[in-house]
């Protein structure tokens, strides 16, 4: 359940889901509205990432090289190098771990441990959830940065679903 | 849509919907609570949030390439984004529903989800629009000057 390509991204964007409506006030809730794209935008950032990456480098999987191999999930067609799905989990996770450190936390464990079964079920190197986990530590950072370059944006898009009771 | 998409949508349906309850008895938004017991409203959506995913994954084999009747990845997000929708705006109604003798007349103006701690949503929302019609104009430079 825990390898499975459903248990942990829905949980992890429930989670992101129950951070626009669970601020006490209207500052912690406004940092964590803006957080919320934050973490959308690092999400998009580490898939296109792993996007770019795939057009130049395209490694085999383990079940693929290695025969004796006993795979317990379906074969995956794309490569293996890095996991797509670690790479936006992790954009997500680290993202909201800088607006909210024991969230982020959490879901930065659920994240490890999700790459941690997609290992054991031999549909990756711990080389590509490494890498994958590094990417999404990158293009949260950046998605901060983006949200510096891009303020009042965010904010006014807050703002607006503010005035219909939405934020 | 197949069989497994749909069964996604119901997931993504129920579990949204249970999140927003229990996140709005963190943000205490009374307004949008179907039970207003918070402990309640806690324990009812953890269980419900369990049984949703015991019943996705008992129901049948859920480990499926996405070339073999699964779901890839740009799917799951246009499903999660109607459940999603679909459980908000579903919260919205039951909740004005349920909350309909809550005040609805002056209450602080641009409130947000801070008048959904006093009123119900459709209440909280005429509340706004009542006083963007008579202010749009104050409204608006407030609003864009950062």
């Amino acid at each position: 359940m825990v390898v499975s390509d459903y248990l942990v991204p829905l949980g992890l964007i429930l989670t992101v889901l129950g951070l626009w409506f669970s601020g006490s006030d209207r500052v912690q809730r406004m940092h964590q509205q803006v957080g919320v794209f934050v973490a959308l935008t690092a999400m998009a950032l580490s898939s296109l990432a792993v996007f770019l990456i795939n057009i130049g480098y395209s490694r085999l999987r383990p079940f693929e090289t290695y025969n004796e191999l006993a795979l317990l999930f379906y074969r995956p067609t794309d490569p293996s190098f890095p996991s797509n799905a670690v790479a936006a989990a992790a954009g997500l996770s680290a993202a909201v771990w800088g607006i909210n450190r024991q969230l982020g936390t959490s879901m930065l464990t659920a994240t490890i441990v999700w790459g941690l079964a997609r290992i054991y079920a031999g549909v990756h190197y711990p080389s590509d959830v490494l890498a994958s986990l590094g990417i999404g530590i990158v293009a949260a950072f950046l998605s901060f940065k983006i949200r510096d370059l891009l303020n009042p944006i965010p904010t006014w898009v807050v703002k607006i679903a503010r005035l219909f009771c939405l934020a | 849509m197949s069989e497994f998409a749909a069964d996604y949508l119901v997931l993504t349906f129920v579990s949204s919907f249970v999140t927003i309850q229990i996140a709005a008895t963190l943000g205490r938004l009374d307004g949008l609570l179907l039970i207003k017991h918070l402990l309640a409203t806690r324990i009812l959506a953890a269980l419900s949030l369990l049984g949703i995913f015991i019943w996705f994954f008992g129901s049948t084999p859920r480990n499926i390439n996405d070339t073999q009747g699964g779901l890839d990845a740009n799917y799951q997000a246009i499903l999660f984004f109607y459940g999603g929708l679909a459980a908000l705006g579903t919260t919205l109604l039951v909740s004005s529903l349920i909350n309909r003798k809550g005040p609805s007349d002056h209450l602080e103006p641009d409130g947000g989800f801070d008048l959904l701690k006093k009123t119900n949503y459709c209440g909280a929302l005429r509340n706004n629009l009542k006083y963007w019609m008579k202010h749009w104009q104050t409204q608006m430079k407030q609003y864009f000057s950062g």
